[in-house]
């Protein structure tokens, strides 16, 4: 994809669609936080539609149950292009406590390709906005992977 | 219907006696709670490779291996409940929770932690006994109860029983 | 009453066993021919409240499975617990769903997840596995691996019930505007009437229970039992804490009851103010749902200070607390619980005369009291129906039994009553918190826990915001629970909405359902499909909005001309 068409048309502000792939809710309300008064992140025209026709971004949070698995994937299907695929919350980005359940695909990585991951349980809704924020351009990652060996 | 707009006008009162209280994040900060669990974050020379926290963590993300004179110790931090028992057993305080919120990022690795420590391997046989900082831990305590005799940590369990050096006799001796 | 003295007032005969698994549980070892007879005599003559069921496969230790029914006395603040072998060879037990409509889904479950079908069940349909799920494979039996991933049966597919006549089928869902929870309900309707309902839940199925019988400790499965649900997790990882220590007969020091308490109250706040706004969410009154989100918020900043998370509080442990709240800590609760008390009061006096508001909710929605006992739902759905149970009451847990609280009970049976309920709760919760903080007395905050000994049977139950939550527990032989059985109060309210919603206009749907206060919420935008043309009609928000407004005022013009 032009990455250049990619930019110019994530300028400005992005229309969200929340999808729970099997979530406890935890994360869903943190999202729902994030439009109330003390976040409010409508300020900066982000949204949450209430279609995936209109949707700039896809918010999953979720390990993805089995049984849910593949009306996520039609939802997918139904978002047009360019879209942006955020993954909220440890179990939509790394399958949380359940993650090797007979139940669970193990996070949305195994089944969608997931552009930002925001970790936490549930994060803090400043975390979910500094992740969209991040998805934009407009804040740095500040996690780096870490190694040790002892000498 | 004259109840009724007395009851919006109380409303739009409620609404205005709170005015704006939008913060300003993330033009701003907005640090966490002093007690906040974030991510947890390991002192390297702290770390003496036990395996506590992992026996006690419930998504089970950190793995203790044992390869080529190392254990590892890795954390695969995705998946996170961020519940603080890593930090509560560590004997050598060396998990902490820190109070790191902001960790999105593209690739979730970008989370992960892995630590190698030398392993200790057995004098006689070469097994593996432990990692070397545990042995150094062990032999610490030891001196300072008072314990002179150190120079058999080094042995792994079978050999120490093969060389009759910890039948009740010997330990008495020792002790004495 | 203690168990002991119980048993003796008991009249069974046959070959019916009675023992007391702990000073709160009956067990009563019931055979599958005598189970219906005894189920009956439960319900009426002991007056016996159906909570849940829970299967066990026992081959490995006693060649046979395992039903055990939970029941609550609660006028007799005990547990009863109907346990009923069964043959391997022939795996059914009679079912006692014909005249105890509650326990539908607890009987489908455990044949989903056990392989013991009830007999005579009225809707033996699929519930909780996945609709590929493969035939014959049980994951809760001991030979089925944790994490195994059977291959999918292409041909598995959820059957709809056949809908009245002349009705027109509504699918809304799995995913759907404001629809929390991925959930997927089939209105039937006829016009605007809505004459039944098909739901077909469970996709948020993760395997929680098989996952703390066979691959986490006691110690890992709190925090299992704490994300069961992200609004009520202090609620459920308490409760899975206080059926092992009934079951290991473990106390607790009285500092930590006081702060469980402490702790669970929080909860109840946040979550009934949550619910206050999405409730005003769902009916489009979003002035409501910032305002109510906003008191709530500086209690999300305090519950951080206190626990060092704003939700998952991580504070639960066997034998007592993990964290006592800081020093300081009163210091900053008595200003926030103060401003929230004041402020929710302004609120909700600001709403009485609203007339609007008071039109959504007020007849629409309504259960009424024989429903709400037959369908054995609990909380708020139940208090608002006139109900009078409450497990802080009626099964004393943590400091509850030295706490002077009100339960709150309306007899209105509609959505405005459940309304008010929830609204008086909150505010007995913040009197709660009040009493807890003046009287807890100062000590150690976790007991010392051993070994915990294998073969116990513990049951608990705790009063979360939506309901009674209930654990049934079977301690095993390796440090690990043998069976876990986590009976959340959404799954009885969700079975009440049928009755609740027949003869409702759909507009009322949404606010109906929502009045459950159900770990998902309900839509805002429905697809209509008439079943005989094919054609498709979208309804927005602002068109049911105004179609309720035109019913509301074709229904006042037809009063009128009658009277």
């Amino acid at each position: 994809m032009n990455s250049r068409l990619f930019n110019w048309c994530f300028k400005k502000s992005i229309w969200v669609y929340h999808a729970n792939a099997g979530a406890c809710n935890g994360c869903d309300i943190e999202i729902l936080d994030v439009l109330t008064p003390y976040y409010d992140v409508e300020r900066f025209g982000i949204r949450i539609v209430h279609t995936p026709r209109h949707a700039d971004a896809l918010l999953v949070t979720g390990p993805v149950t089995r049984q849910v698995r593949e009306r996520l994937l039609r939802l997918y299907e139904a978002t047009p292009e360019p879209k942006l695929v955020i993954a909220v919350g440890s179990c939509a980005t790394g399958g949380g406590i359940w993650y090797d359940s007979y139940a669970t695909c193990g996070g949305v990585k195994n089944v969608l390709p997931v552009d930002i991951h925001i970790p936490g349980c549930p994060p803090k809704p400043e975390a979910i906005v500094y992740g969209v924020a991040q998805a934009l351009g407009m804040v740095p990652k500040q996690v780096q992977a870490q190694t040790y060996i002892e000498e | 219907m004259f109840k009724h707009t007395i009851s919006e006008l109380k409303e739009a009162l409620v609404c205005l006696q709170a005015g704006q209280v939008t913060l300003a994040y993330p033009l701003q900060p907005h640090p966490a709670e002093e007690n906040f669990r974030g991510k947890p974050v390991v002192d390297f020379e702290r770390c003496i490779g036990c395996g506590a926290c992992a026996k006690v963590c419930p998504p089970r993300l950190i793995q203790l291996t044992d390869a080529d004179g190392y254990r590892e110790v890795s954390y695969t931090l995705g998946r996170c409940t961020y519940c603080g028992s890593c930090r509560d057993v560590c004997p050598a305080q060396a998990v902490q929770m820190s109070p790191l919120f902001e960790t999105a990022t593209p690739q979730i690795e970008d989370i992960n932690i892995s630590i190698r420590l030398k392993l200790l391997t057995c004098r006689e046989c070469g097994e593996t006994i432990a990692t070397q900082r545990m042995a150094k831990r062990v032999e610490n305590a030891l001196h300072e109860a008072g314990y002179s005799h150190t120079e058999n940590v080094n042995l792994c369990l079978s050999c120490k029983r093969k060389l009759g050096l910890n039948s009740p006799a010997w330990i008495q001796e020792v002790t004495r | 009453m203690l168990a002991q003295q119980f048993i003796s007032k008991i009249n069974l005969n046959g070959k019916t066993r009675l023992s007391c698994a702990n000073p709160n549980t009956i067990m009563v070892d019931v055979p599958a021919e005598e189970l219906q007879a005894t189920a009956r005599y439960v319900l009426n003559e002991l007056h016996g409240r159906f909570i849940s069921s829970a299967g066990a496969d026992k081959r490995d230790i006693a060649g046979s499975f395992e039903v055990n029914q939970v029941f609550g006395l609660d006028q007799d603040k005990l547990f009863m617990v109907l346990r009923t072998e069964i043959e391997p060879t022939q795996p059914v037990i009679p079912s006692i769903t014909p005249f105890i409509p509650g326990a539908n889904w607890a009987e489908r479950e455990v044949r989903d997840l056990i392989g013991v079908t009830p007999t005579d069940h009225p809707d033996p349909r699929r519930l909780v596995l996945p609709d590929d799920w493969p035939e014959g494979v049980y994951p809760l039996r001991r030979d089925f691996r944790y994490n195994e991933h059977p291959a999918a049966n292409s041909d598995g597919r959820w059957k709809m019930r056949t809908p009245p006549p002349d009705s027109s089928v509504l699918p809304i869902g799995p995913f759907f505007p404001t629809l929390e929870e991925p959930v997927f309900i089939n209105l039937f309707v006829r016009g605007e009437k809505i004459v039944g309902l098909d739901y077909r839940g469970f996709f948020n199925h993760r395997g929680i229970e098989k996952m703390a019988d066979a691959e986490l400790t006691y110690q890992q499965a709190i925090y299992l039992a704490e994300r069961i649900c992200g609004i009520c997790g202090t609620v459920h990882s308490v409760c899975y804490c206080q059926a092992v220590e009934e079951a290991a007969g473990i106390q607790i020091p009285e500092r930590a009851l006081y702060l469980r308490s402490f702790y669970l109250e929080l909860e109840r706040v946040h979550s009934h103010l949550l619910w206050i706004g999405l409730a005003c969410h769902f009916i489009g009154f979003d002035t409501l749902f910032m305002q109510a989100w906003r008191i709530r918020e500086p209690f999300m900043w305090l519950s951080e200070y206190l626990t060092g998370a704003r939700k998952t509080y991580g504070i639960a442990a066997i034998g007592g607390v993990l964290r006592d709240i800081p020093q300081d800590g009163p210091e900053r609760i008595h200003p926030v619980i103060d401003r929230i008390e004041k402020e929710l009061l302004a609120v909700v006096d600001a709403i009485q005369g609203d007339g609007s508001l008071r039109q959504r909710l007020l007849g629409t929605g309504v259960l009424s009291n024989e429903d709400a006992r037959a369908y054995c739902v609990v909380g708020p759905t139940a208090r608002g129906s006139g109900v009078d149970i409450d497990a802080r009451r009626d099964h004393p847990y943590a400091a509850y039994a030295d706490l002077d609280f009100e339960v709150c009970v309306e007899q209105g049976g509609d959505n405005w009553a459940r309304t008010m309920v929830r609204i008086r709760e909150v505010l007995e919760s913040i009197k709660i918190i009040r009493q807890v903080l003046v009287k807890m007395p100062a000590g150690p905050i976790k007991a010392e826990v051993d070994e915990i000994p294998p073969w116990k049977v513990g049951v608990s139950s705790v009063e979360a915001p939506r309901g009674e939550a209930n654990h049934y527990l079977l301690t095993g032989p390796v440090q690990r629970a043998y069976r876990w059985r986590v009976r959340a109060p959404s799954y009885n309210n969700l079975q009440g909405i049928p009755a609740m919603l027949q003869g409702q206009n759909i507009a009322d749907a949404p606010i109906s359902v929502g009045s459950l206060d159900p770990c998902f919420s309900c839509t805002e935008r429905m697809g209509v499909i008439d079943q005989d043309s094919g054609e498709v009609r979208v309804y927005r928000q602002a068109e049911l909005t105004e179609m309720f407004i035109a019913s509301r005022s074709h229904e006042r013009r037809s009063q009128a001309k009658k009277g």
